[in-house]
């Protein structure tokens, strides 16, 4: 008679303690997020209205980059957008990992984690992309 | 009687097909992340001791070259230091939490969950450091600059 308590035990439950950790996961994603999102705006704003000046800057330092301006406007827009797109991602892990905690909702839940999923390949991909930078510094 | 045994189940929420498969490739690429950090601060190190990065002309030679030097060797310790504490959290939080979805094991995935915690943060925390140094900065640059306006 005991058989159907047998189940839960052996499944991994979101339970008092895992709530919690995750809770206060998404809290501390939310204030990066956040703060991320108001730096992406900055910069964005900054290459935006200044970006001619600061190439022409940057092209007096390292001369070789004088005839590529707008294409390294263009690369920098893209790197502003890509970073954007890894704060959001953190973003809407916060608040749905604490919705679906809070509603109790299984999708809202899966749904936040996917999004930490995204974040993560993405930060993966750029990590072995500074990793390969970091070699080229060696040679 | 039957449900005294239950587990606590405040939380109904479960880490079902989906989100074990999440939650794995998070695992995953937290563990890539976290490793191509470690080799990446190594690199840097090395590259500050054995003199790879390149100095200004001003500091290329003589005592601007031995300053320029061992600025770059400190910024380079000071940063390996940080960026190695914040992502041995996140390996931490790789290697228990694949370790708690391979053996079931509530405990483990749990540690492993806390080491995520930590990690976010420790990274709000240097954040709100930075932060403020920069509040500072503008702070003090208003400051200085209301005074030579006078």
């Amino acid at each position: 008679m005991e058989e159907s308590t047998q189940e839960p035990l052996l499944s991994l439950n979101v339970d008092n303690d895992a709530g919690n950790i995750l809770k206060e996961t998404a809290r501390w994603a939310k204030f990066i997020s956040i703060v991320g999102i108001i730096g992406v705006v900055l910069m964005a704003l900054a290459l935006a209205l200044a970006g001619t000046y600061l190439i022409t800057l940057y092209s007096q330092m390292f001369p070789i980059i004088e005839g590529f301006a707008g294409a390294f406007i263009f690369l920098a827009f893209i790197l502003v957008a890509i970073l954007g797109f890894l704060v959001y991602l953190l973003y809407r892990f916060s608040t749905l990992i604490k919705k679906g905690i809070e509603t109790q909702d299984q999708i809202v839940f899966n749904s936040g984690l996917q999004a930490l999923k995204i974040y993560f390949i993405i930060s993966g991909v750029f990590a072995i992309l500074s990793l390969l930078g970091n070699f080229s510094k060696l040679f | 009687m039957e449900n005294q045994n239950r587990p606590d189940t405040i939380f109904n929420l479960s880490f079902d097909d989906s989100s074990r498969d999440n939650l794995r490739t998070i695992a995953l690429w937290a563990r890539i992340c976290a490793i191509s950090a470690f080799i990446g601060y190594a690199i840097a190190l090395i590259a500050a001791f054995i003199g790879k990065v390149q100095l200004s002309s001003n500091e290329a030679s003589g005592i601007g070259a031995t300053f320029g030097k061992s600025s770059l060797i400190a910024g380079a310790l000071v940063s390996a230091i940080i960026g190695c504490a914040i992502n041995y959290f996140l390996y931490r939080f790789a290697v228990s939490a694949k370790e708690g979805l391979e053996s079931d094991n509530q405990v483990k995935l749990n540690e492993g969950l806390i080491n995520l915690k930590t990690y976010f943060k420790i990274v709000g925390i240097l954040l709100l450091i930075v932060l403020i140094i920069c509040g500072l900065a503008i702070l003090i640059g208003i400051i200085i600059a209301s005074i030579s306006g006078r």
